[in-house]
């Protein structure tokens, strides 16, 4: 009888194994053939979280990003180079074209007369105003704020010119107008209070302009974002894109290998050899505007405003840099996938990148250093001191990232080769932005973002940025920002970039150590234009499927579920 | 006829390993070898459990983290199984007004997630020592366990021979020592081997708070946080501590055996 | 020990009012160690954001007032049946968890069948045997499940079955176009994703479950009137089958424990398997400081603890009927 139920249990499960191959890709509602040849297609994107809104002046982090991306649209789209000087390179998109008054304080913009909402009410001036008052709303609190800080205002003239106004003629301006903010339908969001619109419907049910509308949000599971047939700039490529939800990283590399998902972007260098083994899968490379640094903090943690007993000479940060093999830590930790950082900008980015030299790898002269600033191992414990303090720091760790965690054990064991005692601390991210917040840390690992044209800076490094924790203020830096995000001549701008970093550079405020080179796992059949380096997602629309590789997923078509 | 101090003899055996264990390892625990060329190797005869992520010898790693992992997870172990035995026999024993607030703190403990406990205690707490982190594991883990033992003690309470003790007049004392007591060592027995495990795991879970043993001290735990990203590629770094704590386990439940043994032969 | 049985009345009233607050105990208990954990849901928002921004969203929420005003606050609205608005998800705290609990539902209870029953029989073959090569052999296993990091357990169990043998899905609870699947595959489609979250759990569970019915039934079989049966003429089986009964108390004790823990949410599982039930929606909550859907998950966990004692009381009593006496609404 055991031996009965047995046999009858694993039939069942035999049964279910061989029904699940055959299910697996087969066995889908076609709704007829696409039009263009290379139209068609479903796109599976792998993501390790989804987004908690979808409302634009709230996104925060690069699922969310990606989304409104598809969604929605801006006046006008910046060009693959991220020229941000004047309006080259930019294309139109919900602007067909744009005029600049002759003293170039205010540029009109020509909202296209056959751009329509997702829910089919057209797209009016009076919705790009409504825009740029929720961004700067400071009940709202989005992140760009501060970043449209030289429009004065934004006007409607009629339905279909929208006219912003700037305080000063800046080469950034068609830039500032143009790249933080997405158009939203004031129409469906006019009637809420602003510091509600964080949790209206919208935040969950977005209504765009873009060439990709959104079909489904499952919590937890996926995100669902459909074609717009009838798009005025033609309907994308592809049918459909699916962000789905996988938390684990190993799981979501087998999900790719196993052909159910056709995108990652958190492919380690840890699965290359099983990647060269599939042949369905290959990379691409993914430029990012990223980079990775120690940060120290320059004043006490206790909040006297003095300097760091430690860390607030400037001879100390720089004997550190020197100590640290930057080159061989990013070798160790992302094989060939990284490369070291010169200072606070990527390497794209920095406009002369020969005009400075951070402090190279040298630690005797590291050790001199610390010497000549007084510290010297007085007790033979293998660590330096001075008047009965040691040189030592805890050092903050995020536990999200695993890449920070292990150049924080690295860089625990090389500053010791020069007798400074670095304690990693890896807290969870709620605990290390309070203490961030606070100021109440020794250094801490960080990493930014950065946007084209080093237009967040300020921001960053600049004395009274926001996100300049470590409190490093120097007025010749600041001065020389200013200079260059300000100056309209391109050579003249140069110079002052360089004279800036040359300055943060001598500071050391951080050790600069790398910048993650990290390519993107890609369907073989996905065929796709170079990737920008702030966003794979930029042009996902232009996104297409080879169609003699199709699956029987690309032949779904762009009709309603059955 | 089992010799009355076997137990005794095991758990001395095991102390002894703690104690030798670091001494048996071929390298430096925390030395970081040729970062580039020698990180991530796996098993292979200069490194018979491979490399981690930073270049250090995971056989040195393990042993090294013997004492430490071990003497934070019998200790936490002895400390939630003592609050658990006292809390759930109380539950069952104590008089009506202690029994019900015992028994509502459990029920109302029991939901709350271990992670948020932890947590919360971990913004008083800076980096812990390996005592501390004792008593934060074993002090978070009761719960479950006290349940357990007062469902037991009812269950005992009830039986024919507690009945007739009661009858006869024996002290409630000498009815907990001769009686509960024995019959409540296969359910602790039981619930403590496996409570090891989770001890090992809420160590290795507490680094990912801040909390943990500080790196570069090694710990079962730190390395299986180490290779909880990498499983699938380099997955000694989680069968090598894996393998240790089931002979850590398989330990313990060899002295639970011999414990539950010697106890039931003391005749009633 | 007497107790004096009071009318069913009070006793009855006495039973709600322990209910409800060991209810509020445990809800209370996670808002408040949220609270003392560091940082709020304006840290949250993640690293390398300004302080105004972070502000700015504490101000909307009412996150910069005193605990006690915002645990007032959260009282006042469950007591109109409100559990609250979620910060993280930007949507009803009941919705997220209506959702979550769903999925949980659906994964735990064909895992918690399959540990009952694989549990009771292996332990119950292991405690028959025991200290034989084969009882000797299981326990090996079994401790080397439990030693197994859960995640490293769920991974392991994911490669098997999704990557070397390609028999079922890598994860998800079903696939991602399972809205243009015909509707005649789409129950085939959920059950496919459900098997190998179910086989992870059913391991762990049965491991533990064999552990405990194991170690009860040595003990049972030890008891005197076990040497006497045999004197009475019973077959042998008839021996085990009582030798079982006296050993399934504990182990119904232990499962009782188990279940409401898993419905409380199976973190390892639901986040190899991108399973989104309530361990994830808890983490994920912790994570971003949410209070209210915290405080609601820890009500819902709490509820089911207590429903489930209550049920597995009475399963105590039907297993061992000296208990019955305890029984209606003690503990």
């Amino acid at each position: 009888m055991r031996a009965r139920f047995a046999t009858g249990l694993l039939a069942g499960v035999v049964a279910l194994a061989g029904a699940c191959r055959e299910t697996r890709d087969g066995g889908i509602a076609a709704n007829g053939p696409p039009v263009d040849a290379a139209d068609g297609g479903t796109l599976i994107v792998a993501v390790p979280a989804e987004p908690g809104t979808l409302f634009p002046p709230l996104v925060t982090g690069t699922q969310g990003a990606a989304v409104v991306s598809a969604l929605f649209d801006r006046l006008a789209e910046i060009g693959p180079a991220l020229e941000t000087y004047g309006d080259q390179g930019f294309t139109p998109r919900l602007a067909s074209r744009w005029r600049w008054s002759p003293d170039s304080l205010s540029i009109a913009f020509t909202i296209d007369a056959r751009a329509r909402w997702h829910d089919g009410r057209p797209v009016r001036a009076a919705d790009v105003r409504f825009t740029y008052l929720t961004y700067v709303n400071p009940a709202v609190g989005s992140e760009g704020a501060p970043l449209l800080a030289s429009i004065d205002s934004v006007t409607a003239p009629d339905d279909s010119t929208a006219v912003f106004w700037f305080r000063e003629r800046t080469p950034r301006q068609f830039f500032d107008a143009t790249y933080h903010m997405v158009v939203l339908p004031a129409h469906l969001l006019d009637t809420v209070p602003p510091a509600r619109l964080a949790d209206a419907p919208f935040a969950r049910q977005p209504v765009g302009s873009g060439r990709f509308r959104l079909a489904a949000w499952e919590p937890g599971q996926r995100l669902e974002v459909v074609a717009v047939p009838d798009h005025p700039r033609g309907r994308p490529h592809l049918d459909r894109v699916i962000w789905s939800l996988v938390p684990d990283v190993n799981a979501a590399t087998m999900k790719l290998f196993a052909g159910e998902a056709d995108f990652y972007e958190l492919i380690r260098p840890e699965n290359l050899p099983q990647l060269a083994r599939t042949p369905s899968v290959r990379l691409v490379d993914n430029p990012a505007l990223q980079y990775g640094f120690l940060g120290f903090n320059l004043r006490d943690p206790r909040g006297a405003g003095a300097a760091h007993p430690v860390l607030g000479d400037s001879l100390v940060r720089r004997a550190l840099s020197m100590a640290v093999d930057r080159r061989q830590l990013a070798r160790s930790v992302f094989d060939s996938l990284g490369i070291t950082a010169l200072g606070p900008a990527p390497r794209a980015l920095i406009p002369d990148t020969l005009a400075f030299t951070a402090p190279a790898h040298d630690p005797a002269a590291a050790r001199t250093l610390l010497e000549a600033a007084g510290w010297r191992d007085g007790n033979g414990d293998g660590i330096r001191d001075r008047n009965g303090r040691d040189l030592a720091f805890d050092l903050l760790v995020p536990n999200s990232s695993q890449t920070r965690q292990r150049y924080a054990v690295l860089l625990q064991e090389q500053l010791r080769a020069v007798g400074a005692r670095v304690t990693p601390r890896i807290l969870e991210v709620n605990a290390l932005v309070a203490q961030l917040d606070a100021h109440t840390f020794d250094a801490y690992l960080g990493s930014w973002q950065t946007s084209p044209g080093l237009a967040g800076m300020r921001q960053t490094w600049g004395s009274t940025g926001g996100g300049n924790v470590g409190r490093y203020a120097s007025p010749a830096f600041d001065a020389a920002v200013d200079s260059a995000l300000t100056s309209r001549d391109p050579v003249a701008a140069r110079s002052h970039w360089s004279r800036a970093f040359r300055q943060i550079v001598a500071d050391a405020p951080a050790i600069w150590l790398y910048e993650q080179r990290q390519p993107v796992a890609l369907h073989r059949r996905v065929q796709v234009p170079p990737l920008r380096a702030d966003g794979w997602y930029a042009d996902l629309a232009d996104w297409w499927i080879d169609p003699a590789q199709r699956l029987p997923r690309d032949r779904i078509g762009l009709g309603t579920p059955p | 006829m089992r010799h009355p101090s076997r137990p005794v003899r095991l758990f001395g055996g095991l102390v002894v390993v703690m104690l030798v264990a670091p001494w048996l390892a071929p390298y430096a625990p925390e030395a970081q070898l040729d970062l580039v060329a020698q990180r991530g190797l796996p098993p292979s005869w200069t490194h018979w459990l491979g490399t981690d992520l930073y270049a250090r010898d995971v056989l040195s790693r393990v042993l090294a983290g013997t004492r430490v992992t071990l003497a934070v997870a019998l200790g936490s172990v002895v400390l939630s199984m003592g609050v658990a035995t006292v809390v759930g026999t109380a539950i069952t024993l104590a008089p009506r007004p202690v029994s019900t607030l015992l028994a509502g703190l459990v029920e109302a403990l029991l939901p709350v997630p271990r992670l948020l406990l932890l947590l919360a205690c971990s913004a008083a707490l800076t980096p812990l020592s390996g005592a501390g982190l004792t008593i934060l594991i074993g002090l978070t883990g009761w719960v479950a366990a006290a349940r357990l033992v007062a469902d037991e003690t009812r269950r005992i309470n009830r039986s024919d021979f507690v009945l007739a003790a009661r009858a006869i007049g024996l002290s409630e004392w000498r009815i907990m020592r001769r009686h509960l007591w024995p019959h409540l060592q296969p359910v602790l027995a039981a619930h403590a081997t496996l409570a090891v495990a989770a001890a090992i795991s809420a160590e290795a879970g507490l680094g990912f708070l801040g909390l943990g043993i500080a790196p570069p001290a090694p710990s079962w735990g730190n390395i299986m946080r180490d290779g909880a990203g990498v499983v699938t590629t380099q997955w000694w770094l989680t069968v090598a501590p894996a393998a240790a704590a089931t002979l850590a386990m398989l330990a313990c439940h060899q002295v639970g055996e011999a414990f539950e043994e010697s106890v039931l032969m003391v005749p009633r | 020990m007497s107790r004096d049985l009071p009318p069913s009345l009070g006793r009855g009233l006495r039973a709600l009012v322990h209910i409800a607050a060991v209810l509020m105990a445990s809800a209370s208990l996670a808002f408040v160690c949220l609270h003392l954990a560091p940082g709020d849901a304006g840290t949250a928002l993640g690293e390398g954001l300004s302080p105004a921004a972070r502000d700015a969203l504490r101000e909307r929420y009412g996150l910069d007032q005193p605990l006690v005003v915002q645990y007032l606050k959260w009282l006042g609205a469950l007591a109109q049946g409100d559990l609250g608005w979620s910060t993280s998800q930007h949507r009803p705290v009941l919705q997220a968890i209506g959702e979550a609990f769903g999925h949980t539902l659906w994964l735990v209870i064909p895992a918690f069948a399959l540990s009952l029953l694989g549990g009771m029989w292996i332990g119950t073959w292991q405690g028959l045997r025991a200290g034989s090569r084969g009882d000797r052999l299981v326990t090996w296993i079994t401790l080397a499940l439990h030693a197994t990091p859960d995640v490293a357990l769920a991974s392991g169990v994911l490669l098997l079955g999704a990557g070397v043998l390609a028999l079922f899905p890598t994860g998800g609870m079903t696939s991602d176009i399972h809205a243009y699947l015909p509707m005649a595959s789409r129950w085939l489609d959920r059950l496919q994703h459900l098997v190998l979250p179910v086989v992870t759990i059913a391991l762990v569970g049965s491991a533990t479950l064999a552990r405990h019915q194991r170690a009860s039934l040595r003990a049972a079989l030890q008891l005197p009137f076990m040497a006497w049966l045999p004197t009475r003429g019973l077959p042998p089986a008839h021996i085990r089958w009582h030798a079982w009964r006296n050993a399934l108390a504990p182990v119904l004790s232990v499962a009782g424990i188990l279940l409401p823990s898993w419905l409380a949410g199976l973190v390892f599982v639901e986040q190899v398997y991108a399973w989104p039930g309530m361990g994830y929606l808890l983490v994920q909550a912790i994570a971003a400081q949410d209070m209210a859907l915290v405080s609601g998950a820890v009500l819902l966990a709490s509820g089911c603890a207590l429903t489930i004692a209550r049920v597995a009381a009475v399963a105590h009593a039907m297993a061992d009927p000296r208990l019955a006496a305890d029984l209606p609404g003690s503990l």
